[in-house]
């Protein structure tokens, strides 16, 4: 019979540990989700019955969520330039923005390229305003955005989310996932976080103002206002949206 | 007088540009410091029609809606112009005076709006760039995949045409003392715009031309900057809004440079 010679691997004493034992060992940015499941799984494969196996897999993604943020929370107060953020509604350590120059030196990595101004405009025009037409893009910038439309198409910073209903089908452009991890965002909400101004408009005033016709309309947050480059006859009209995307789930692939 | 008319071979330098009438207008509106609720149209006008001719000039790519703003502009400034006694006619017959700006001035703030998002949008990509991932993974955009138009940097294309611009109106137009006609080439310039960074740490832009030059050698040197911008042979630095641009050797590994962007 065999002896006790088998060394114990000790059970982990925390929930928070496990949680943060697997996103850094994921390697990748991971959901709660993910978390959830591998707690889970865990204890459909123990064999054993162990009980504190199975308290971690009845976490709810709630508890999860709070003991990511405990985690987060603690990361930053001891400052030690690692940092747990959340993007794309995934989570991933990463290490603090101010330490960026010597990690630069370390990895000898280039300064990255980064987006002209034209390009920010655009991208910022189709984030707050998604779904959006090109011509409705043209008419908010005041000239063409063709190039730069495949140029953030090629960068995978937007993508075609339908097509209008109206003459011509134009395309309607939205983000995508890269998008937010390229400006490090938890999700589209935040954007209404970063310029309150600017709310994005939910799916049914996008409709509203899209069916409106010609006649001046209300003033409203939500509006593209009346403009000078009014589209000839023969230009699609605004677009109605559809495709259902309410608010942006992360689940498609990039 | 076109541009062919003072280059020795057909050069045409290729520099398109992405931004637009709105760009524009919004520039001269932080540049002269007015009021976008109450823009003086007349002046606005005038600065816009300059820039218009440099670019035109230039033989830039601008886009027809620089034209057509042209004539907006044209239009709204003769609106403002009326006699008042039109005005009031207007009001006795019960309709209220619409302000022409009216419909310009809210296009603007729109889509300034929207440059301001895109600042933030900006601010936000710097600090995601500065951070990194376990064993420096990062998912940052490689070299030479944001590629594009202008190699101009955080400089906008407009705070070099002013920069051109002053130049441009302090040069006399007949050559000094000179008889002879001169031609200049975009490429001689080029070199010797490469060697004055090659020697100095940075060049100031206004020192690239002499006090006597002639106007078509401002010109030519212009199109030789911005040819060797768009080889990223140059990368251009402006301490603060509106002040000297400076120029600057481009690295080969762009350490520290602006971005490359387009």
């Amino acid at each position: 019979m065999a002896t006790n010679d088998e060394p114990k691997i000790p059970m982990a004493s925390s929930l928070q540990q496990v949680v943060g034992a697997l996103i850094f060992g994921a390697n990748r940015a991971i959901t709660i989700d993910e978390i959830r499941k591998c707690l889970a799984d865990a204890a459909e494969m123990d064999t054993e019955q162990n009980e504190t196996i199975k308290l971690f897999a009845e976490a709810s993604p709630r508890e999860i969520k709070d003991v990511v943020i405990g985690i987060s929370k603690e990361l930053t107060r001891i400052g030690i330039g690692v940092i747990l953020e959340e993007i794309a509604g995934s989570f991933r350590f990463q290490t603090e923005p101010c330490c960026g120059r010597w990690l630069r030196i370390l990895l000898k990595a280039d300064r990255p390229n980064r987006l002209s101004h034209p390009a920010l405009e655009t991208l910022a025009i189709i984030a707050y305003r998604q779904p959006i037409s090109k011509s409705e893009i043209m008419a908010i910038r005041g000239v063409t955005v063709d190039h730069l439309i495949k140029t953030l198409m090629e960068l995978h910073l937007i993508r075609i989310v339908g097509r209008s209903e109206l003459p011509g089908r134009p395309f309607l452009y939205g983000t995508t996932p890269t998008f937010l991890e390229h400006f490090g965002l938890r999700n589209l909400q935040e954007l209404n976080e970063i310029d309150p101004t600017l709310q994005r408009s939910r799916k049914a005033e996008r409709v509203a103002v899209h069916t409106r016709t010609k006649e001046k309309e209300e003033e409203s947050v939500f509006d593209n206002t009346p403009n000078l480059f009014t589209p000839s006859e023969t230009d699609p009209q605004p677009p109605t949206p559809t495709t259902d995307i309410e608010d942006q789930k992360v689940e498609e692939e990039q | 007088m076109s541009i062919d008319d003072i280059l020795t071979e057909d050069y045409k330098v290729n520099l398109e540009v992405f931004e637009g009438p709105l760009d524009l207008l919004l520039y001269l509106i932080r540049r002269e410091e007015v009021d976008i609720y109450d823009i003086p149209i007349v002046h606005i006008t005038r600065q816009y029609m300059d820039y218009l001719d440099m670019m035109r000039l230039l033989d830039l790519n601008i886009a027809g809606e620089f034209l057509v703003m042209a004539s907006t502009l044209m239009m709204i400034k003769s609106r403002m112009l009326l006699p008042v006694e039109e005005r009031s006619s207007e009001e006795e017959m019960d309709q209220e005076w619409v302000d022409p700006r009216l419909d310009l001035v809210r296009q603007l703030i729109e889509y300034k709006k929207f440059k301001d998002a895109a600042q933030n949008l900006q601010m936000r990509e710097i600090m995601v760039n500065e951070a990194f991932l376990f064993g420096g993974d990062a998912p940052h955009f490689e070299k030479g995949e944001v590629n594009g138009s202008q190699a101009l940097g955080d400089i906008g294309l407009f705070d070099l045409l002013t920069a051109f611009k002053d130049v441009l109106e302090r040069a006399p137009s007949e050559p000094f003392g000179h008889i002879e006609p001169i031609v200049w080439s975009v490429p001689d310039k080029m070199t010797y715009i490469q060697e004055l960074t090659e020697a100095n740490d940075h060049v100031r832009f206004s020192l690239l031309f002499h006090p006597e030059s002639h106007r078509n050698e401002i010109i030519v040197t212009f199109l030789a900057l911005l040819e060797l911008l768009r080889l990223h042979q140059v990368v251009l630095h402006q301490n603060a809004a509106f002040h000297e641009i400076l120029i600057f050797k481009a690295e080969d590994d762009s350490t520290g440079a602006d971005p490359v962007n387009f």
